[in-house]
């Protein structure tokens, strides 16, 4: 064995190098004094967090894919977003400001999932949140600043997808259908619309084989006909008298219920689940009315009559409908985006905390699949789901900085990301004036290098050459003297004798020449 | 010990005890591979039939870690050690499955859980614990695959108990609710009063061949050792799936014989049978001639009947030691995954 292996990275983590780190630094700068401008003022939260806040509501893909571990006997995970961070945090701190609150946030967020291009396990996201405010003007806020950070970083060719969670929340939570069937419905509005029905009830049924409407026609659990006369006596008879028939017939067959659960208990439950509505056709209504809305889908002048009367249909609540055209109205008036935008209530964002509108942007990509840059939407609940006072409205959305990166890649050189001058003092002594020298400059905003290697003046040059820097300064015995400096011009290798007094100007004015 | 092996051997971690032990060294002495066991308590051995190789006895699980680091280039384990433990490793990749030491991963559930019997039982039964403030425990050694397994299924509420063997008392013992582990046939399980979930499959595992992709990649030498033995085990476990038989069928010709046996299309194979005339004594009545078939073990006796009707006799069945095809597919297999994993093919 070779005694020192090199370490790797971690699978699916990046190291950003020079010219990469410039490029996303510069835009999570933009998007952060854009956004300062909108009067969203920055806040920084902890990457590690307890597990519970993304059990909480995120769900389970999420928390499938959570960098999570005990840690001290205590559980604890890599935050895989930042909007539960941010809703935290302003239950524990910020409940007492003045509403609405506006707040930004920028860092690294963790998701262990399958690394392939632009989609690495630690990602940053460059967001926002608007809280204590709800309706169809704060929904336009966020969508108007979303699309202008993008025409701000410099791209125009993107489309605005719009949507909206309520209308199949609600169709959801009438059917009444058990959580955990609604929860891998909503997972599957993406699949549904891809794979069709078909394909969507087979997964299902493979998770949950007693759903399948098909193969027991007698109910769920594929009883026969005398257990299903014995189920509809239990279904008639009031709770008590149920409980105490099921008691008693287990009892008489001298079955014990031993379990830390408790007797009572565990025939409860079976009473519930023996009594409860059969899931099979609803699930079969929730997968006709989820196909319909997966037709939803183009410009909003087309697709806002047909929902309407979708949700006549199904008699669903209107005003979730209005609210999202009086949104769209606010935003008429922002000419220039108008064309980009495009609704599809079948969109959905694979986390379950949304309540209202939600949205993407996508970059379009002529070849390419559209790249995700940006999602958000409204998510009502979550601040009362995280303990707060009172129910407080909140939305807000994430720019995912790697993807902008990589959009912004082309046409773009490493050249911010060097040195412009050089100072290379020549002996020890001339050190202290050389910092004072490089000091000056960075007082006009110059970025300056001062070297550090004794060997050889050449050396020393051959470097700046290396580096592509434009000036370098020389300063040795001869120039300590008189008070002045050597001012080497490297693409012209002409040198001029500079006073020390006269250098930065000097500097300066080459700089701009050159650029 | 590993430290002396000359730097070209194929060093092969087998299973030292546990239920894949005995019956990965059947396979390999049954493949032609006899191992060679100087010592019954050492740790080494040979395979004096493969001389570029050296065999070392592990636990299975210790043999995935060796494996991982390098100090074996390939060896036997359990898929769900590899699953469980092995998930994100680069070099780590599974050469073949070996078809023996079956089992599952699954969840139970005492046998009192009279309203539990299914998947979405316990996602139901885990929410409503969790709205009591309790947490639905669950005993097991395979943390990650229980975990990806519940989460897959919608299921996030419930707390993990690392166990150590034994965990079909932990319901009992009260230190959890239910568990995960393995079962061949359930006895056990039934034993401790607990009943498998309808849907609580989480692994279907069996005994496989790992190899390190890094170190096998470095390595012609061993490359052209592991192919040997590739090959042999792959030839054999096919031949276990075939006889061979061979018949005299009485005839006019050569011709004559094989378009009789080309026109019943159960005989006739893919690439159509040999026949050659057997030489009669002089004056004999019927001319004889011999056929060789390979055939599949299910089909004995009925392509049996066929050459009998055909007029066959003096029919044999032998068990032949190795089916070699064309090529090797598990080795082509092998190559191709060999170089997959390039960090870099998906990095910017």
């Amino acid at each position: 064995m070779p005694s020192a292996d090199k370490i790797s990275a971690l699978r699916g983590m990046r190291d950003l190098l020079s010219a990469d780190c410039a490029r996303q630094h510069a835009i999570q700068q933009g998007l952060e004094g854009h956004f300062r401008l909108h009067g969203y003022a920055s806040i920084d939260l902890p990457i590690l967090e307890n597990t519970e806040l993304y059990l909480r509501k995120s769900g389970e893909d999420i928390a499938a894919r959570l960098y999570e571990f005990d840690f001290k006997s205590r559980r604890v995970a890599l935050r895989p977003e930042i909007t539960a961070s941010v809703m935290r945090a302003y239950v524990e701190r910020l409940q007492d400001e003045p509403l609405p609150m506006r707040l930004q946030y920028n860092g690294p967020v963790f998701r262990y999932e399958k690394p392939q291009q632009h989609r690495y396990r630690q990602f940053n996201l460059t967001g926002v949140e608007l809280i204590g405010a709800g309706g169809p003007r704060a929904d336009a806020e966020l969508l108007h600043l979303a699309s202008s950070s993008l025409e701000r970083l410099g791209i125009q060719r993107y489309a605005i997808t719009i949507g909206h969670t309520a209308l199949l929340d609600r169709f959801l939570n009438r059917l009444g259908l058990r959580k955990q069937l609604v929860s891998f419905l909503l997972r599957n509005m993406e699949n549904l619309r891809k794979r069709g029905v078909g394909a969507v009830l087979e997964s299902l049924i493979q998770i949950y084989p007693e759903y399948d409407g098909a193969a027991a026609p007698h109910g769920e659990s594929g009883a026969d006909d005398n257990s299903q006369r014995l189920i509809n006596v239990l279904r008639e008879m009031s709770d008590s008298e149920a409980h105490q028939a099921v008691s008693d017939f287990l009892h008489s067959l001298n079955i014990r219920i031993a379990t830390d659960r408790g007797q009572g208990e565990v025939i409860a439950r079976l009473l519930r689940k023996i009594r409860e509505d059969q899931q099979a056709p609803k699930v079969q209504l929730a997968l006709e009315f989820m196909e319909r809305l997966g037709e939803l889908n183009g410009a909003p002048a087309d697709v806002l009559p047909v929902a309407f009367a979708l949700a006549d249909e199904y008699d669903l609540d209107r005003t979730v409908l209005t609210a999202l055209e009086q949104t769209l109205a606010c935003l008429d008036d922002c000419g220039e985006r108008h064309g980009k935008l495009r609704l599809d209530f079948g969109l959905n964002r694979g986390l379950h905390y949304y309540t209202g509108f939600i949205f993407e942007l996508h970059a379009a990509a002529p070849n390419d699949e559209p790249l995700q840059l940006c999602g958000g939407g409204r998510y009502d609940n979550l601040i009362g789901i995280f303990g707060g006072a009172e129910p407080t409205e909140a939305a807000g959305f994430a720019f995912g900085i790697e993807r902008l990166a990589s959009l912004l890649a082309a046409g773009q050189s490493d050249a911010d990301n060097r040195p412009d001058v050089l100072v290379i003092p020549l002996a020890a002594a001339d050190f202290s004036t050389g910092f004072a020298v490089a000091d000056e400059l960075r007082a006009h905003e110059i970025a300056v290098e001062v070297n550090i290697d004794a060997r050889s003046l050449r050396r020393s040059l051959r470097r700046a050459d290396r580096l592509g820097i434009a000036l370098v300064i020389i300063i040795g015995e001869d120039e300590r003297r008189v008070k002045a400096a050597r001012l080497r011009d490297m693409r012209r290798g002409a040198e001029t004798q500079t006073p020390l007094a006269d250098l930065a100007k000097s500097v300066v004015e080459r700089l701009s020449a050159y650029d | 010990m590993i430290d002396t092996v000359p730097a070209d051997q194929l060093i092969i971690a087998l299973p030292s005890r546990g239920r894949l032990a005995e019956a990965t060294d059947n396979l390999f002495a049954n493949a032609g591979l006899r191992i060679y066991k100087p010592n019954q308590r050492q740790y080494t051995a040979t395979i004096p039939s493969l001389p570029g190789s050296q065999v070392v006895y592990q636990r299975p699980r210790d043999i995935l870690n060796q494996v991982g680091e390098g100090q074996a280039d390939i060896g036997v384990t359990g898929l769900d050690i590899v699953a469980e433990h092995s998930e994100d490793s680069a070099d780590v990749m599974v050469i073949d499955r070996l078809g023996f030491g079956r089992c599952q991963l699954l969840l139970a559930v005492p046998d009192s859980w009279i309203d539990v019997t299914s998947i979405a039982d316990l996602a139901d039964l885990s929410l409503r614990q969790h709205a009591r403030g309790a947490q639905l425990r669950i005993a097991t050694k395979y943390n990650n695959l229980t975990k990806s397994f519940l989460y897959r299924q919608s299921i996030s509420r419930f707390l993990i108990v690392h166990a150590e063997g034994a965990m079909e008392a932990a319901p009992r013992m009260a230190y959890a609710d239910m568990i995960a582990d393995l079962s061949e046939t359930g006895t056990t399980l039934r034993e401790n009063q607990l009943r498998p979930l309808d849907g609580g499959v989480i692994f279907a595992s069996e005994a496989v061949m790992i190899g390190n992709r890094r170190r096998l990649r470095e390595a012609p030498n061993k490359l052209e050792t592991l192919r040997e033995l590739i090959e042999l085990i792959e030839a054999h476990r096919r031949a276990r799936q075939f006889v061979s038989l061979r018949a005299n069928i009485a005839g006019q010709s050569v011709a004559d014989v094989q378009d009789r046996i080309l026109a019943d299309p159960t005989l006739a194979g893919a690439k159509g049978p040999g026949v050659v005339a057997v030489a009669s004594p002089p004056g004999a009545k019927k001319h004889w001639f011999e056929t060789n078939l390979l055939v599949r073990t299910d089909l004995i006796h009925k392509t049996m009947q066929r050459l009998r009707a055909l007029g066959g006799a003096d029919i044999i069945v032998t068990r032949p030691d190795y089916v070699f095809g064309e090529a090797s597919a598990t080795y082509n297999r092998f190559e191709q995954l060999l170089n997959k994993y390039e960090r870099t093919s998906w990095e910017a």
